[in-house]
């Protein structure tokens, strides 16, 4: 990627889980500094949905972005 | 401090006694990638974090971790209780059971005790939380290898509750990590 790219965008991306809210920053306070090379990030999660009480203990989690269930590999299926 | 609720964070149901599944599951209470790693590391590395979110952080998920602890502990308890020193040995338990009988112990499946060289604590706020979210990944690929492993649906419900946390704690993480870079970048400036 050009490293003028990164001027032109320099807030985060819109959240990518929060298909209902296209407009909304992605930072809280709408600015963030220009992501920067060799540092991690992780997208900020907003505030959305949320099951019930009871339906987040049995899924492990009250916010449906962030629920993603295991499904064992078929057999000779590599889980790499 | 702490307040104990004398209840688990989620229920804990074996289908009967299961010494073969009891012998891989103790890696979550004792091994490398374990319970009592991941809430040891947490509530340690906080004291050093810049930020008080950040501490808050790592005491709310390190008090979790405790919690997981429990739950880990009372499934091994429960799949090895009434269980005879012959099924014990038959079952690969028998190092743990000449040495334990049937008391929980940090090891892993091996029988390998835990050892704090697997968590460390470097005072760099970045390098430690990187840490804490390769922890994560590497807590919930175990738990996906024991779901693999296991043989009985009411202990494979506990385990995909526990694997979901270590995916939630990767994002929280995650975000405290965005927030110490913002902080320090911002330090660097004024
Ligand atoms: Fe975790």
């Amino acid at each position: 990627m050009h490293s003028n790219e990164y001027h032109l965008t320099p807030n985060y991306p819109y959240a990518p889980n929060l298909p209902g809210h296209p407009n909304k920053q992605s930072y809280p306070g709408g600015s963030m500094p220009p992501l920067q090379l060799a540092h991690a990030y992780v997208p900020w999660q907003h505030m959305g949905n949320i099951f019930s009480p009871a339906e987040g203990l049995a899924r492990g989690t009250i916010f449906p972005e962030l629920l993603s269930p295991y499904s064992v590999p078929k057999r000779g299926e590599s889980n790499g | 401090m702490w307040v104990y609720q004398k209840k688990l964070e989620y229920p804990v149901r074996v289908s009967g006694p299961n010494p073969k599944l009891a012998k891989v599951i103790i890696t979550q209470y004792g091994g490398p990638d374990g319970e009592l790693s991941a809430s040891l590391r947490y509530l340690n590395q906080r004291y050093s974090m810049p930020t008080d979110k950040a501490k808050g952080l790592l005491t709310d998920i390190g008090t979790e971790e405790m919690a997981h602890m429990e739950i880990v502990a009372t499934i091994f308890y429960k799949l090895t209780r009434g269980v005879s020193p012959e099924q014990m040995q038959a079952a690969g338990l028998g190092g743990h059971y000449a040495q334990h009988n049937h008391a929980l112990f940090w090891s892993d499946p091996n029988g390998v005790p835990w050892i704090a060289s697997y968590v460390q604590a470097t005072g760099d706020p970045i390098t430690d939380l990187t840490e804490d979210m390769a922890a994560e990944q590497k807590a919930r690929s175990t738990y996906e290898h024991l779901i693999q492993l296991s043989d009985d649906p009411c202990v494979t419900d506990v385990l995909r509750f526990l694997r979901e946390r270590e995916v939630v704690h990767f994002q929280r993480f995650g975000e405290a990590l965005n927030d110490v870079q913002n902080y320090l970048s911002c330090k660097k400036v004024f």
